[in-house]
């Protein structure tokens, strides 16, 4: 007893502990944006001095921190849907049809996850100049779509390799088209792992920098990640502006996970087949 | 019911040639059970019939109509698969009216017939439990259900009465006429 008892309070004291070393850079985060603009440099020690809401205020007030989240909402959203919509008819096709190179199809599809992001940024560049999609928000979705769509894909056929085929044969019997069965059956099975799909999508998409910056000029285009960046001047910082912002970029994350999560649940597929 | 008829049906995979020209007969109304060794073709002669596996070569009949390249739903045939297939995400009552709700027939006669079929096959307490919920026995009857709800031509029952006891066996048996 007295074992287990020891062994708990040590589970329960590691448990502490990592969460604080994981939480610790959120509050550092908050306790900066909390204090006066240009004060956090004379911060002595870990708790804010004095509180103030107005880095806050500043930010929706003198720059147009709410257009950018606007736009990353935008982004986001749109090339999370139009990725799962991409991933899941791919992924149930070569989850469900068997033809000649559906392997071949889904190696290539893995070999676009292998090059890093970095290295595909350019060449997307000049191909997005020569379409004249650079600068616009179109363009934008495009590519955050070439980051999403392929693991939608291999996501998706995952999910519905996991579903067993006769439960549409049975569908198909019961008066269904293909087209019905996957409506009706398959559909409802696979959204646990669709909403997966969409949280994973949007979260790449919110938090992307790299195609953000290099496909985006004009401000008014600019998602948060590049309206946070904006802060960071060559010969100062406006590190309270910026913790504000950060800590506002958060909250749409939270809200889209909070809401997708009720979603995700095991053993939706139990009892179906014996 | 009507009658069934195989002629010289061929089933391949690739080179793999698994049915080599069956030619079956059965008359309106009769029992039959195909047996044999595991992966000998029972469920694959059983699926062509359904429409769910294609045919590589004969003709298939069901009544007069040729039926070897209908899609399932045409075809007028009821099927109770190995491992039951019941749509987890539906209640017992919804799995068992799936067919007639897919054939347009309005929820009033479809819950009178539901609750008819669940009666013959003692599913009466359990409309609104999900498969999950439900032993293994009674998830066979719930297949069973399905498929005798709408009274189709023909009915296929793969592997039907492996995980029934005797009881409810006899029971489903009078109820599909055997």
């Amino acid at each position: 007893m007295a074992h287990s008892l020891g062994s708990q309070i040590l589970r329960t004291a590691a448990l502490a502990v990592l969460g604080m070393i994981v939480l610790f850079p959120v509050y550092w985060m908050a306790v900066i944006a909390l204090t006066p603009t240009g004060f956090s440099r004379s911060l002595a020690g870990i708790f804010p001095q004095r509180i103030t809401f107005e880095n806050f205020a500043m930010l929706f007030s003198e720059r147009p921190m709410l257009r950018w989240i606007g736009n990353s909402i935008f982004v986001a959203a749109a090339s999370s849907f139009l990725s799962l919509a991409f991933g899941a008819s791919c992924g149930y096709a070569l989850s469900r049809i068997r033809f000649r190179g559906s392997g071949l199809v889904l190696i290539l599809v893995l070999a676009t996850q292998m090059m890093p992001a970095t290295s595909i940024v350019v060449p997307l560049y000049i191909l997005f100049r020569d379409f004249g999609l650079l600068d616009t928000m179109q363009g934008m979705v495009l590519g955050h779509i070439s980051l999403v769509a392929p693991l939608a894909i291999w996501m998706s056929k995952g999910f519905f390799d996991s579903i067993p085929a006769d439960l549409e044969g049975a569908a198909r019997i019961d008066g269904c088209s293909r087209l019905s069965a996957y409506w009706h059956v398959t559909l409802p099975l696979a959204l646990p792992g669709l909403a997966a799909i969409f949280i994973y999508g949007f979260v790449t998409s919110w938090h992307d920098f790299l195609f953000a910056k290099t496909l985006i000029n004009s401000q008014s285009l600019w998602t948060a990640a590049t309206g946070i960046s904006s802060f960071r001047g060559e010969y100062f910082t406006l590190h309270e502006l910026q913790m504000a912002a950060a800590l506002v970029f958060a909250l749409p994350v939270i809200v889209v996970f909070l809401i997708m999560q009720r979603r995700i649940v095991s053993g939706a597929l139990a009892g179906s087949v014996r | 019911m009507a009658t069934v008829s195989f002629s010289k049906v061929v089933k391949s995979y690739g080179d793999a040639e698994v049915i080599h020209g069956a030619d079956i007969e059965i008359g309106d109304g009769e029992f039959v059970v195909f047996v044999g060794p595991s992966g000998c073709g029972k469920s694959t002669l059983l699926r062509m019939l359904a429409g769910l596996e294609s045919i590589s070569g004969g003709e298939i009949r069901i009544g007069d109509r040729v039926v070897s390249h209908l899609p399932p739903k045409d075809r007028d045939v009821a099927m109770v698969f190995q491992n039951y297939a019941l749509y987890p995400h539906m209640s017992v009552a919804d799995n068992i009216g799936f067919p007639l709700k897919m054939a347009g027939i309005a929820p009033a006669e479809r819950r009178t017939k539901v609750a008819e079929v669940a009666g013959l096959l003692g599913l009466d307490g359990l409309l609104d439990r999900h498969p999950r919920q439900l032993s293994g026995g009674q998830r066979q009857r719930v297949a069973m259900g399905r498929a005798i709800i709408r009274q189709p031509s023909v009915f296929l029952f793969d592997e039907p009465l492996s995980n029934s006891k005797a009881s409810a066996a006899a029971r489903s048996g009078s109820a599909t006429g055997w």
